[in-house]
Parts: structure tokens; C-alpha cells; sequence
């Protein structure tokens, strides 16, 4: 409603023919499209921008109870399973499970049909050398599994997890702080950008 | 009912009004919930669509009362008419059609202009156009997720 009023503070009296459209267009609005899109638009839509690469190969939506994923390639919604507790106290990322410690990854697999892996993947990972906890924060591209830290004093870890070597990569980023300790909260497209840094 | 009550004015943000049967106008929720709630009288004021949107809204929904009203009309025929309704409309008014669709919470006539749109829309450019979004890629972060996607491109 927001996005309507400031249009119709911009719109002119009468709108002219050509006239572009000036206000940003909502974004349940957008996915109303995407829907209807065939499965090779959607995917080449991704380079519309990086926000639209950031919701279009899959989509979660927690708002109406049940977590609903959507694979844009295929235009299916999946359900899933209700968490268990509330939506505030589990990790919003696809498809973890605190509960049972699992991680179910819904990929689009060559035949781009749906398939489910059930991998076990620590919740936290100790660091000897840096003696610090990692927790789990979300997924790359790749499929990796990303574990950052609750803050940083000079330089920023982050550790990226194969969970098919089954073997930790740690990136550092130097000349972050300068000694004190900095709170830090970590979004998982940030990572994905600092990684090819 | 008398015949002033199954009238009802409908007026756009630019001020122009329209008189339209009651059965019309109530396909939006919208207005169905507005003279359920507010008793405004008959005139609805409709602050988010401009006046040359809302007689293509009104063109639409004229057209599926008098189809659900007497069933005249096959389904097939409607689906025609549909079609060429949406067929010379140029982006921005898919655009504001779709907005008023959703403002005005008319189920059929938002999947009808979106529909619309996915078909219409080829290329990345023209959804940079009718979305008035920048591409903040830079040029080798595109060609990397345009790489990684490779299978989309060919045609």
C-alpha cells in the first residue's frame, strides 16, 4: 500500500502513453509474474540483478504457517513439513532442522526435477587455532555450507564447508578491525559477495 | 432495489467518474468491502487508479459480469476476448493495470495482466524497462551468473 501512495504521488493527472513507470514495483507483484514465466525466463532472469538473482532459484515463504519452497525452473511449490517451534526460533535457511540436526537440501538436479539429500552437517564448528565457535549460517551457490562468527577483533573468518570432502576451507579477510571486538552479523548473499572478493 | 441503488460511481484518482452497474463494480473486493464497511453512499473514490486505467478496468469487468450473468457467451469466447484485450496494451499500462488489479483485488484481471507480461517479456533489457530496476551487476559478475546458467540462453 506503501508503494501505491507514493505512486500516486508521482503519477501526473494524466499519465502519459510512454510514460515509464516511476515507483518500484512490489515484489509480491514481481513473483505474480516470475510465476508465469517459462522455466529457461526465469533462470535467465537472474541477471536482472542481484536482488532478482537473490530470489529466483528458489523461493521460501514462512508467512502463511507452512514453509512453502518454490522451484522457479520447474514453476512447482513444494510444501514442507511445519517446523517444529516457532518460526523465530529456528535458523531461516532452506530447509534446516534443528531439531534432528539435519539439513535437507531441495536441488534441481540435471533432469531439473526435485530430489532431497539428507546430509549431516555440524551446527557449530570449533576452530582450534583461532579458538573460536563458528555457527552455521546458510548455503553457497556451489552448495557449501558457510559458518561465520558472532563478531571479529582484526581480521574476519569465514568458513566455507564441502560436505562431499567433508572438509573445511577457511577464508580470512584482513585489516577489518583494529583489536577491539566488533559485534557482527552476517547475511548470507553478503558471504556469497565477499567470497569473490 | 431501486434502479438508483444498482448504479454506482466509481472515481479515479484524476477526478473522472463513472457510473457502472453495482454488479460490475462489486468483482473488486476492494469496493465490494468498501460499500459493505464504509456505506459511502455510491460514489467510490478510488485513490491509486488514474482514469484512463479504470475504464479498461471497468471494460474488463463489464465484459465477465454480463458472461457469469446470463452465460451467453462460451468460455472460449471470453478467453478471446481476453487475449485481444491485453494484446495492444503497451508496458506501462500492463503496468498500472496490474497495480490497479491488485489494488482494487480482482483475482482474474491481476492473472490475466500478469500473464500477460511473462508472455510478453523476452529479454532482460525489457524487464529492466517495465520494472524500472538497474542492473547493479557489475559486467563480470553478470557474465559469471549468466555462465553459470548457461542452459537458459540457448534458444
Amino acid at each position: 500500500m506503501e508503494q501505491q501512495e507514493e505512486k500516486k504521488r508521482k503519477i501526473p493527472r494524466k499519465t502519459p502513453k510512454q510514460s515509464k513507470p516511476t515507483s518500484s514495483f512490489p515484489l509480491d507483484l514481481t513473483s505474480e509474474i516470475l510465476l508465469r514465466l517459462p522455466a529457461k525466463s526465469v533462470v535467465r532472469f537472474r541477471c536482472v540483478s542481484k536482488f532478482w538473482s537473490s530470489i529466483t532459484p528458489i523461493h521460501v515463504s514462512p508467512s502463511s504457517g507452512n514453509p512453502i519452497i518454490w522451484n522457479p525452473s520447474m514453476r512447482q511449490f513444494l510444501p514442507l513439513p511445519k517446523p517444529e517451534g516457532r518460526w523465530d526460533d529456528i535458523k531461516c535457511c532452506l530447509g534446516y532442522d534443528p531439531i534432528e540436526d539435519k539439513h535437507k537440501i531441495l536441488e534441481d538436479a540435471e533432469k531439473h526435477e526435485w530430489s532431497c539429500k539428507h546430509l549431516h552437517a555440524p551446527f557449530q564448528h570449533y576452530d582450534p587455532s583461532l579458538e573460536a565457535h563458528f555457527h552455521f549460517n546458510g548455503f553457497t551457490h556451489a552448495g557449501g555450507f558457510v559458518y561465520v562468527l558472532n563478531g571479529f577483533y582484526k581480521s574476519l573468518y569465514i568458513l566455507f564447508y564441502d560436505p562431499e570432502k567433508n572438509s573445511f576451507r577457511k577464508v580470512e579477510f584482513k585489516g577489518v578491525g583494529d583489536g577491539r571486538f566488533y559485534p557482527l552479523h552476517t547475511f548470507q548473499n553478503h558471504i556469497e559477495t565477499l567470497k569473490s572478493l | 432495489m431501486s434502479k438508483s441503488e444498482k448504479k454506482i460511481v466509481l472515481k479515479s484518482l484524476d477526478n473522472e467518474a463513472f457510473e457502472v452497474e453495482k454488479a460490475v463494480a462489486l468483482q473488486s473486493q476492494t469496493i465490494w468491502v468498501m460499500c459493505e464497511d464504509k456505506c459511502v453512499g455510491n460514489e467510490i473514490p478510488l485513490e491509486n487508479v488514474t482514469g484512463q486505467i479504470l475504464a479498461k478496468v471497468i471494460d474488463y469487468c463489464k465484459k465477465h459480469a454480463v458472461v457469469d450473468g446470463d452465460g451467453d457467451e462460451s468460455s472460449e469466447e471470453l478467453k478471446n476476448w481476453d487475449t485481444e484485450f491485453t494484446k495492444n496494451m503497451d508496458q506501462s499500462t500492463l503496468f498500472n493495470m496490474i497495480l490497479a488489479a491488485n489494488y482494487l483485488n480482482i483475482k482474474s484481471l491481476l492473472n490475466l495482466t500478469c500473464q500477460a507480461v511473462a508472455d510478453k517479456t523476452k529479454t532482460i533489457d525489457e524487464f529492466h524497462t517495465f520494472l524500472n530496476i538497474e542492473n547493479n551487476f557489475t559486467p563480470e559478475e553478470e557474465a559469471q551468473i549468466c555462465q553459470e546458467n548457461l542452459w537458459a540462453f540457448d534458444d
